[in-house]
């Protein structure tokens, strides 16, 4: 009886696929398995209770006809630029700063780093106490002689109310990417630059931004993956309101299959959430490596 | 050999235990501390009493209540006793199969007319959807207004004034509101409390139930919110903010646990005021409480009266696998009125109410009882969440962004038409 000869590499691949295994099923049960069960429910009614009912693209079409849904893109878009833009030029800023023989320039990357490690709950519960009404942030524009604002109440102010502390809680993240970046550049090429006559700003232009790029880059997909996906500071400190003007989409998404038992648009709310977050990230796959290229 | 007789000893009191205890029933209830005091009371008492039965109670936050309850109940990991709302019971609950109708025999009654002969006349009405009843009254509620005597008397006011109709109110309370140097307004005349979506549509009751307002047509087809007399309600609410001084939802401490903490904290001199909360007031602030005075609620005609009525209801889920021990326990529960009463200050419905010794000592007895009289249970309408849901967005851009009122109900009747699709 012949013997089966296994080669060396299929047994290796044997023993690669068997540790891997553990880590495929349960990526598989709760990754791959609820992203196409999504798929499934989006076009489907469903209210957790009974079986899902074919509607077809009923779900989608009623989403897209709802001012209410519409009213979350824009509120969702307006935060995630509200606070990544000023979050990610902020950053570099920093980053530069601390990248430099400033004093205590440890002491200052321990603070700035210190909001990204409190739970995003907890921040948001301390700082919709400080945006009340007669809160310490109103005591204090009182004491400077400006009016109360009603951070959490109005439609204008509730916006900013939850950009603000996202800035404070998102920079130290984004600096430690920049700074992680900034230090991978090589001091030899400033020298070369300063030799050449070349000033700061040229070199930062020059010789930085382009070595930065796809740290950049990270960065910026990164930062339109959580600006688009934000869900803890509206969900505390303002549940959504006041009047729907900070609902953003995965506010809806959870109201809309938790609170309203509606699983059927919930899903096809989460569908065009993962649209607009694959067309934008592969947007910014073009913008970059054209400019790579 | 002594740690193998320590081993037998303890494999023994396992099996002996795990013999005994082979009921477990799971009973949630939202946050409420006197009620969660009493429960827990309770349930040890009904342990005590029924060693083959292990009830786990599980309070859940105010704010996350709705949503865990009817997921759970919906994804089959819910618990075996619930205690909710009427309009969420009879709106969601029951249509979909979530709890069951209730069991006479584990309850111990021979007959559903036995059952109601324990309650006022509508005091099952609330979990009853065609004629099936699905739950036992855990509160049955209906407001009244609170005042703090103090404040009234400092602003000029004889001590037993009270409001027949809203203006009235309004007057008086914008004459208690203080405002700072600046202008800002630092203490409210009156004002309601501004929390989740359930309180806003449930305040909104108190004046819609005396305007004739209703949210949905009684075929329940379409939002007919944009009637004249649910614009009247809200302008009744929106009023004390405008035109009377009185109310400023920007004040609100907005503290979900203790829903009566701008009251009891003194930033309010008025608010209304549901049973239960008598207790909450009295824990928070003793002195405040005995400085405190209820009245009825005004009117809108105070010739014919009307107080709206709402209720929690204990009742089974449909899921459970020991349901007639879930309704014994809930016979448990029910049969200690007076406790209720006293300790929580949770009016049962019960026929004989006014009959036991608890309600002597119960803080306005008399004027609840006639306030109930005048009673009418809430509107029932479809999709209770999502609905409170929309109403509460439409209510703050009218509340806190000045926001035209029928303007506001028209594009929030289109809201509801859409929570019918």
């Amino acid at each position: 009886m012949p013997r089966l000869r296994i080669s060396v590499r299929a047994r290796q691949n044997a023993w690669g696929f068997a540790f891997a295994l553990p880590a495929v099923v349960l990526f598989g049960v709760f990754a791959v398995y609820p992203i196409l069960r999504t798929f499934y429910l989006s076009v489907h009614r469903y209210s957790l209770v009974g079986t899902p009912e074919y509607v077809g693209a009923a779900n989608f079409r009623f989403i897209l006809t709802d001012p209410g849904f519409a009213q979350t893109l824009r509120n969702t878009g307006f935060y995630a630029l509200g606070t990544y833009v000023p979050v990610l030029a902020l950053a570099l800023v920093m980053a530069l700063a601390l990248n430099t023989g400033v004093p205590f320039r440890n002491v200052f990357r321990v603070i700035n780093f210190i909001p990204v490690v409190i739970s995003w709950a907890i921040v948001a519960i301390v700082w919709k106490i400080l945006f009340h009404h007669q809160g310490l942030i109103n005591q204090a524009l009182v004491q400077l002689g400006f009016e109360r604002i009603p951070w959490l109440q109005s439609t204008s102010a509730a916006p900013w109310a939850v950009i603000i502390p996202s800035i404070w809680k998102e920079l130290g993240f984004y600096t430690v990417i920049f700074l992680a970046g900034l230090q991978t550049i090589p001091r030899i090429f400033y020298e070369a630059a300063r030799i050449d006559g070349a000033g700061t700003l040229q070199a930062f232009r020059f010789i930085t931004l382009p070595l930065l790029r796809p740290i950049l880059f990270f960065a910026t997909i990164i930062a339109v993956i959580e600006g688009v996906k934000v869900f803890i500071p509206q969900f505390v400190m303002t549940g959504g309101g006041p009047s729907g003007a900070t609902k953003v989409i995965a506010v809806s998404i959870y109201e809309t299959a938790f609170a309203f038992g509606r699983m059927g648009r919930a899903a096809a709310m989460s569908v065009l959430l993962f649209a607009i977050v694959l067309i934008l990230t592969l947007t910014q796959n073009l913008v970059y490596g054209r400019d790579r290229s | 050999m002594r740690t193998a007789l320590h081993l037998v000893a303890a494999l023994t009191l396992a099996l002996a235990t795990t013999a005994l205890a082979q009921t477990t029933i799971t009973f949630w209830s939202h946050t409420h501390p006197p009620m969660v005091d009493l429960n827990e009371a309770l349930v040890a008492e009904f342990m005590a009493a029924n060693p083959d039965i292990r009830v786990e109670y599980q309070v859940i936050p105010n704010n996350l209540f709705f949503e865990q309850m009817i997921v759970a109940l919906s994804t089959g990991t819910g618990p075996d006793v619930i205690n909710m709302g009427n309009v969420q019971l009879t709106s969601d609950y029951i249509p979909r199969g979530l709890v069951v109708p209730i069991d006479l025999e584990a309850s111990g009654y021979e007959s559903l007319e036995q059952l109601r002969s324990e309650y006022v006349p509508a005091g099952l009405d609330g979990a009853t959807v065609d004629g099936v009843v699905y739950g036992r009254p855990s509160e049955f509620n209906t407001d009244m207004l609170m005042i703090y005597v103090p404040d009234l008397v400092a602003a000029g006011y004889p001590e037993d004034w009270a409001p027949a109709t809203w203006d009235e109110l309004g007057e008086v309370a914008g004459n208690l509101s203080r405002f700072d140097e600046a202008g800002n307004q630092t203490h409210r005349g009156f004002d309601l409390v501004y929390l989740h979506a359930g309180w806003y549509a449930n305040q909104l009751q108190v004046f819609a139930s005396q305007t004739g307002c209703r949210f949905y047509n009684e075929e329940g087809t379409e939002s007919i919110i944009n009637s004249p007399e649910c614009a009247e309600a809200i302008r009744i609410w929106a009023d004390m903010i405008y035109e009377y001084g009185a109310a400023d939802p920007r004040l609100t401490a907005g503290e979900s646990t203790v829903p009566l903490q701008d009251y009891i904290s003194g930033t309010v001199s008025m608010t209304f005021v549901q049973p239960w909360g008598m207790e909450l007031v009295r824990e928070g602030d003793p002195e405040r409480w005995a400085n405190t005075k209820l009245v009825p609620v005004p009117q809108v005609d105070p010739e014919n009266p009307i107080n709206r009525v709402s209720g929690y209801y204990w009742a089974v889920n449909a899921n459970s696998n020991v349901q007639p021990e879930a309704w014994r326990f809930i016979d448990f529960l029910a049969s200690h009125p007076g406790r209720w009463l006293i300790d929580v200050n949770f009016l049962q419905a019960t026929a004989d109410m006014d009959e036991l010794a608890e309600a002597e000592d119960f803080p306005y007895a008399d004027q609840w009882l006639t306030t109930l009289e005048a009673g009418q249970f809430t509107e029932v309408y479809p999709h209770a969440n999502e609905t409170n849901e929309a109403v509460r967005a439409a209510l703050e851009s009218i509340f806190l962004a000045n926001a035209d009122i029928e303007q506001t109900l028209e594009t929030l009747k289109v809201s509801l038409d859409r929570v019918l699709q």
